[in-house]
């Protein structure tokens, strides 16, 4: 009389997936960067007729956080870069991601600058070269230029805790040795 | 109970009168304005049509194929020639500017593999990660065929199983059987 058992085992399996399915974030695609040569750019540097050229950077690890004005989801990660600025010594690049230069400094000056340069993508051609989706992404990448991280959408409280943080220090440990 | 109806005129008025107050006041047109011109917005960027031009007609069916074949990354369920969003239709240039250069399909394909990974193709290559993706419904479909054919086999020999069938009737189960068809018979004639 197993038989009767048969409904019951489908169904512990089907909601074994479901269950399995609600931890998955669809709107997360794993980058295939991670790991590579951070793609090399060259650019202007926001409001200034300086270029930037990502090679220059290397020899010490740095952030790449991708932002503009118009987004609403930077505003809310904004407040931890800033944060992170005042609490690490590491090198945080701002890409402004297809934004109108004026509104980004004001953005700027009412919000806090956290970064130490930042770098004009008009075009969003730089954000393709990252495989950029959507804006807020933060990319670390260590003092070879290769990309160790990738967080997609807007970095919690939690996220630069647990998972920036840790990789930041370590990632400044090992350019210094 | 009975006093509902009145208290629904009475609700009823008061609706009236506040639709009244709206109209009266300038908020409602300038509310309707507003929904207006959303719906011109929202129809003038409908219609707007991208014009791509190619040098010939080859460059321009590829580039048809490959935004068919693309996906766009932000809205996820479309394709970058669906798709509305600003990514897609920066994708959609640089593809462009790629079949301009003179890249092949497969040149174009890992161009764009390269920066956002297999999940920017709609068709999936064939790789030891996406086995199960690829042959799990062939095997599901098997396994269930398999089970279906056995079952029905097995069905079907329990029903015809000759230890089941009695050889020699008792002369009472024939009487039943001979009174049973005579009830039925004259009917079926008819």
């Amino acid at each position: 009389m197993y038989r009767f058992w048969y409904p019951l085992i489908a169904f512990v399996i089907v909601s074994g997936f479901l269950w399995l399915g609600l931890d998955l974030k669809p709107r997360e695609i794993p980058s295939v960067l991670v790991d590579k040569p951070a793609p090399e750019f060259s650019t202007k540097r926001l409001l200034t007729d300086n270029q930037i050229t990502s090679t220059d950077l290397i020899g010490k690890p740095w952030v790449l956080n991708v932002w503009a004005s118009w987004c609403v989801a930077c505003r809310q990660e904004h407040p931890l870069f800033n944060d992170l600025a005042k609490r690490s010594e590491i090198t945080i690049l701002g890409l402004n991601y297809k934004d109108k230069p004026v509104e980004a400094a004001e953005w700027l000056q009412n919000l806090g600058n956290p970064y130490d340069l930042i770098a004009v993508d008009d075009t969003g051609n730089i954000g393709i070269e990252y495989g950029v989706y959507g804006v807020p992404e933060t990319f670390l990448i260590d003092h070879h230029g290769m990309i160790r991280y990738k967080h997609i959408g807007p970095v919690s409280a939690q996220d630069m805790e647990q998972i920036l943080l840790p990789r930041i220090r370590s990632m400044l440990q090992d350019s210094k040795t | 109970m009975k006093q509902s109806p009145g208290l629904r005129t009475a609700s009823t008025r008061a609706v009236y009168a506040s639709s009244l107050h709206i109209v009266a006041s300038g908020a409602w047109w300038s509310a309707l304005a507003v929904i207006c011109a959303m719906f011109l917005a929202v129809t003038t960027a409908d219609a707007r049509v991208e014009i791509v031009e190619f040098e010939t007609d080859s460059q321009r069916r590829l580039y048809q194929d490959m935004i068919a074949e693309l996906r766009c990354l932000v809205c996820q369920n479309q394709n970058l020639a669906d798709s509305n969003a600003d990514l897609a239709r920066d994708l959609r240039q640089r593809t462009r500017d790629l079949i301009l250069q003179g890249k092949t399909r497969d040149e174009i394909a890992e161009f764009m593999v390269a920066r956002y990974g297999d999940f920017v193709l709609y068709r999936p290559p064939l790789k030891a990660s996406t086995l199960v993706l690829w042959f799990a419904p062939f095997a599901l479909f098997c396994f269930m065929a398999l089970y279906l054919f056995r079952r029905f086999r097995r069905s079907q020999q329990s029903q015809f199983d000759s230890k089941n069938v009695p050889t020699s009737y008792s002369s009472d189960e024939l009487d039943t059987a001979a009174s049973l068809l005579q009830k039925d018979l004259p009917d079926a004639r008819k």
